[in-house]
């Protein structure tokens, strides 16, 4: 029975995962879409014909969660609410805490056992904007997943990567998280952890300004891109445009990670090149790991981490949860 | 009182006084209007009259020396001087005067009334506020204090995460679910075991 227990929850802007082992050597996971929309009592009937699955509030009408809530806000021309902005919690967001907790309440669902170890991500601070933190992000999550009846542990997003993808290297690498709302990296040598790090960049940063860029709107660029972009072969001036984005951030982690890692090279050794693993969901565009690798190349002379090489997570959208279900496993490994 | 100065030798018939040069001689006013001769002497140069007062005529104060560079070409103004240093805050100057109270009870009344008058201050700052206000300044003070506070002990967390934001309700979501094979799952726990056991 412990072989199962553990669970890993990746809170993302865009998706929130479970990871969970259904079998001895069977991983499965879970997504939800992290959108919500409001709608009135009016839109039951249609949503009943549609087989939508919706919340309802009584007097304060209904809400779709997940995919259906994109879907809807097409059909009635809404914009999904998010309860996530830039990584974190959405401060303008009331209904951001019911909607989340529901959310990660019918993902999760019972523990298989009482207390049942749950890790969820948490991002870390965000560099380039000093005036976020995550203290209330990370307490808003613990209580929900404590309330679900698991027993809460909080990880950086970034070194889930690591332990989900470098077992090879004895977890060592630097392991970057693209993800919508913000950008997590992380370093470590032989599982410990010398630096961890957020850019408040991500993929809604790169919709907004290729939108700007063009004149176009954010969902829309972001709707493009979603259909598929190869980076290394742009088509129309939208697509060159968030080329150009995508390019800018990428050299942007290259650059913080540079930057932040000469305030460290003092006190944290490198016995020998590490790999870079790249991972979340922007990383999923066409070609992405060649265009990462082709940036890199061009800064690589002046970057401080030898790297061995680069390369992409098996697979981008679920390997948060399953580093996080590899650290859930070892509270129930026995010495 | 006058006083006569011989600047040459002379007499002075109806005072009675003979005078070499240089001698000085005190006479009273009364004597300085009644003596022609003191008169016409003095008219004549012979000798000096003044009164025994000082002089009531003020001097012109000194000037200040001026301070600038030496100026190696006459004719040219200098550099602007310096702006006068600002003046010295008024002070308040405390005199203890010895009238039989001790030094140190003197201090001690002082301090009582400094007390006592921002004391008076506060509370008519305080009774000018709102109700709420009043309870945070109320509360200000140190965790020692033992005056009795109008609110209620800090919970141990903080207040704005709710409780109770996972209900028993039951929610049907579109859940998108895959199973995978665990690729590499239980070497990659059996190596990061194997790590923290070696770590330890």
């Amino acid at each position: 029975m412990s072989d199962l227990l553990g669970r890993g929850l990746d809170i993302g802007t865009m998706n929130i995962v479970v990871a969970q082992r259904t079998g001895k050597d069977k991983v499965e996971t879970s997504r939800v879409r992290d959108a919500f929309l409001d709608l009135t009592e009016d839109a039951k009937r249609m949503l009943k014909l549609s087989q939508v699955p919706y919340i309802d509030r009584g007097e304060d009408g209904i809400i779709v969660v997940g995919d259906n809530a994109l879907e809807m806000a097409n059909v009635f021309g809404r914009e999904a609410r998010r309860p996530l902005s830039g990584g974190l919690i959405s401060a303008g967001e009331i209904d951001a805490l019911e909607i989340l907790a529901i959310m990660i309440k019918n993902l999760l669902g019972e523990p298989k056992a009482p207390g049942e170890y749950c890790y969820y991500s948490v991002p870390a601070a965000p560099v380039d904007d000093p005036t976020r933190d995550v203290i209330y992000h990370q307490g808003v999550f613990e209580r929900i997943v404590t309330e679900c009846g698991y027993e809460a542990v909080a990880s950086n997003e970034a070194m889930a990567i690591i332990y989900a993808e470098c077992s090879k290297e004895m977890f060592s690498g630097l392991g970057i998280s693209f993800g919508s709302g913000m950008c997590n990296l992380a370093l470590a040598v032989n599982g410990i952890e010398g630096l961890i790090f957020s850019v408040a960049r991500g993929g809604d940063w790169i919709d907004a300004g290729a939108a700007k860029a063009v004149g176009s709107t954010q969902s829309r660029i972001c709707a493009l891109k979603e259909k598929g972009i190869d980076l290394l072969a742009p088509v129309g001036r939208e697509q060159e445009a968030l080329v150009l984005y995508y390019k800018s951030l990428v050299e942007f982690c290259i650059d913080q990670t540079a930057k932040q890692f000469a305030q460290i090279a003092d006190r944290f050794a490198l016995p020998k090149p590490i790999p870079i693993v790249i991972s979340g969901g922007i990383s999923k565009a066409g070609n992405f790991l060649e265009f990462f690798q082709a940036t890199f190349e061009k800064k690589r002379k002046k970057f401080p981490i030898e790297v061995s090489e680069i390369r992409q997570a098996k697979d981008p959208l679920n390997a948060v949860a399953r580093g996080l279900l590899l650290l859930a496993m070892q509270e129930y490994e026995v010495d | 009182m006058y006083v006569i100065e011989a600047l040459r030798k002379t007499d002075i018939p109806d005072l009675a006084l003979k005078m070499e040069e240089g001698d000085a001689e005190w006479i009273t006013e009364e004597q300085f209007r009644s003596s022609l001769c003191v008169a016409q002497l003095q008219r004549i140069g012979t000798i000096r009259v003044s009164s025994g007062e000082r002089s009531r005529v003020t001097k012109k104060p000194a000037r200040p020396k001026a301070h600038g560079p030496g100026l190696s070409r006459p004719g040219k103004r200098g550099p602007a001087p310096p702006p006068p240093a600002p003046a010295p805050p008024p002070t308040t100057v405390v005199k203890v005067v010895k009238v039989g109270i001790p030094a140190a009870e003197v201090e001690g009344m002082i301090q009582r009334a400094a007390a006592a008058a921002s004391e008076a201050t506060a509370e008519r700052i305080l009774a000018g506020l709102p109700q709420q206000q009043t309870l945070v300044v109320n509360n200000a003070g140190p965790a020692s204090s033992t005056a009795p506070s109008t609110l209620g002990d800090a919970p141990e967390e903080p207040m704005f995460i709710p409780k109770g934001m996972v209900t028993d309700e039951e929610n049907d979501l579109h859940i998108e679910a895959e199973s995978s094979e665990a690729e590499g799952l239980g070497d990659a726990a059996a190596a990061l075991k194997a790590l923290r056991k070696g770590q330890k």
